[in-house]
């Protein structure tokens, strides 16, 4: 699995304005995929549990912050093979994986950077 | 070969290809096995044919794609073949299983096919050609009865996948502010910790069986659901042509049919299906002045489920099909018993033997048919 950062992740760093950070993290493909955010102790995760309700930020002092992103597709049990997930941080895209994931199979991938919060 | 080979020829293809997939599924898991095939899948286009001259719709798990071939028949409609496809169960215009799972719409367009089916059928010695379009929108009436949401709820509920993903999350972080505290810049600690992760990852060799179990427990759940209570609707239009160059198409109706899947307990399956045709062609009066006629079909099935397995059906049927009136629609079983059987994955057969209408509309015929339905779980090439 290939996990691309976007152009808004600049040598490493990605800036973003405080101290409310949004959050979106989610999949548009078939397979069983779990997308999940670290970043200074708060931790985001798709897919949600039934019944658990969302959360779309964390709040964030200046200051720079380890952020860790993370993307793993399970074929078993799935509707379907493929994946297409994004990470979105304070409304900036930074994080895509597309493909397909072998039958009776995982991948998975992961990506760090500096989170920069003005 | 000529034409009367086609269909033993199609049938012949369809069971060497299913052979063939089996050697590959080998290696599949089962539960993703079962998540497509436990049931033969419908072709509603081909329902209106008599390919199976049953005036039930089926509801069953829905699937991306079947093909229906009908090989023997003692009945007068005979080299059948009908075609359904499910776009939002493909790749060419998928709904992704978050959205299937939590929204409405979603899942509708992705129970929604559109199927097309073409048989001969033999009136006073000439051979006529036939042919159907059908839109079939099935819908669960409990999403959880769905085992494509079963897994991915039980998937959403592995408690492990997240904790795992946090603690590789956790790690990388720290090794990450151990660098930048170091003097590196932020680029080169991120590609360190990267290229750190991709080989000290231990993160499948821990999900892969927990994610398994997880997947498993919840679809297991739902396999005991294969009788889960459904509603359909079904549009459709057919027509008929001789053999003539220039013959003019005849209108075989147009329908409207509901349809319900009751499962009053874990063994059994109840289907009714009401279904209205109206402009629909005398067959008396097909080498005539045309005459077209307006009916209301209505039957009943009772389906048991045998064996854990879920692989093999055996089914009762009435309906209110009329000796009286001479059209296709009304040539539906007035009763009959049957047995749907998988092969192998992806492939099942369907037995049925009835009374119906004979061609003539004079008799009531004792008629016994065999269909092979392929439903694989993926048959479309990639864009």
């Amino acid at each position: 699995m290939q996990l691309k950062l976007t152009k808004n992740v600049n040598k490493g760093v990605l800036t973003v304005q405080g101290p409310q950070v949004s959050f979106q993290l989610g999949d548009a493909g078939q397979a069983n995929v779990a997308v999940h955010v670290v970043a200074h102790g708060e931790h985001f995760h798709f897919p949600l549990e039934p019944g658990e309700p969302p959360k779309p930020s964390a709040t964030f002092a200046p200051g720079e912050y380890a952020c860790t992103v993370m993307v793993a597709a399970f074929s078993h049990g799935a509707m379907g093979t493929s994946y297409d997930s994004s990470v979105s941080i304070g409304g900036k895209p930074v994080a895509t994986a597309r493909g397909d994931v072998a039958a009776d199979s995982e991948e998975h991938a992961s990506r760090t950077f500096a989170l920069q919060v003005l | 070969m000529n034409r009367a080979q086609l269909p033993l020829a199609c049938a012949g293809l369809l069971a060497a290809t299913a052979a063939m997939a089996a050697d590959e599924a080998k290696a599949t898991d089962p539960i993703s096995t079962y998540l497509v095939d436990m049931s033969p899948g419908a072709v509603s286009a081909g329902e209106m044919l008599g390919l199976s001259p049953s005036a039930i719709s089926n509801l069953q798990a829905p699937k991306d794609f079947v093909a229906a071939i009908n090989t023997l028949s003692s009945g007068n409609t005979k080299q059948g073949f009908g075609l359904s496809f499910t776009p939002g169960r493909t790749r060419y215009a998928p709904v992704s299983i978050d959205d299937y799972s939590h929204r409405l719409g979603s899942r509708i367009w992705a129970g929604t096919s559109f199927s097309y089916a073409q048989n001969q059928n033999t009136l006073a010695g000439i051979d006529y050609k036939q042919e159907a379009v059908a839109l079939h929108i099935a819908y669960y009436l409990n999403k959880d009865d769905d085992p494509a949401v079963a897994g991915y709820q039980g998937f959403a509920r592995c408690a492990v996948v997240r904790k795992q993903m946090a603690d590789e999350g956790e790690r990388s972080n720290a090794m990450f502010e151990a660098l930048r505290k170091q003097g590196l810049s932020a680029e080169a600690a991120a590609n360190m910790v990267d290229a750190f992760s991709e080989k000290n990852s231990e993160f499948s060799a821990r999900t892969d069986k927990a994610v398994a179990k997880c997947v498993d427990d919840a679809v297991a759940k739902a396999k005991a659901k294969w009788n889960a209570n459904q509603i359909a609707i079904t549009f459709g239009q057919a027509r008929i042509q001789g053999p003539a160059a220039g013959a003019p198409h005849l209108s075989l109706g147009h329908t409207a049919s509901l349809s319900a899947a009751l499962g009053p307990n874990e063994w059994s399956l109840v289907n009714l299906t009401v279904r209205r045709t109206s402009k629909e062609l005398d067959l008396k009066t097909i080498a005539t002045t045309p005459d077209y006629k307006t009916s209301t079909l209505a039957a009943a099935r009772w389906t048991y489920g045998m064996g854990d397995a879920r692989d093999t059906y055996a089914l009762a049927e009435i309906s209110n099909a009329k000796a009286s009136s001479n059209t296709l629609s009304n040539r539906a079983f007035k009763y009959a018993l049957g047995v749907d059987k998988r092969l192998t994955e992806g492939l099942w057969l369907e037995l049925r033997v009835g009374k119906n209408r004979s061609a003539d509309g004079a008799t009531e015929q004792t008629t016994a048919l065999m269909n092979l339905k392929l439903s694989p779980t993926s048959t479309l090439p990639k864009p």
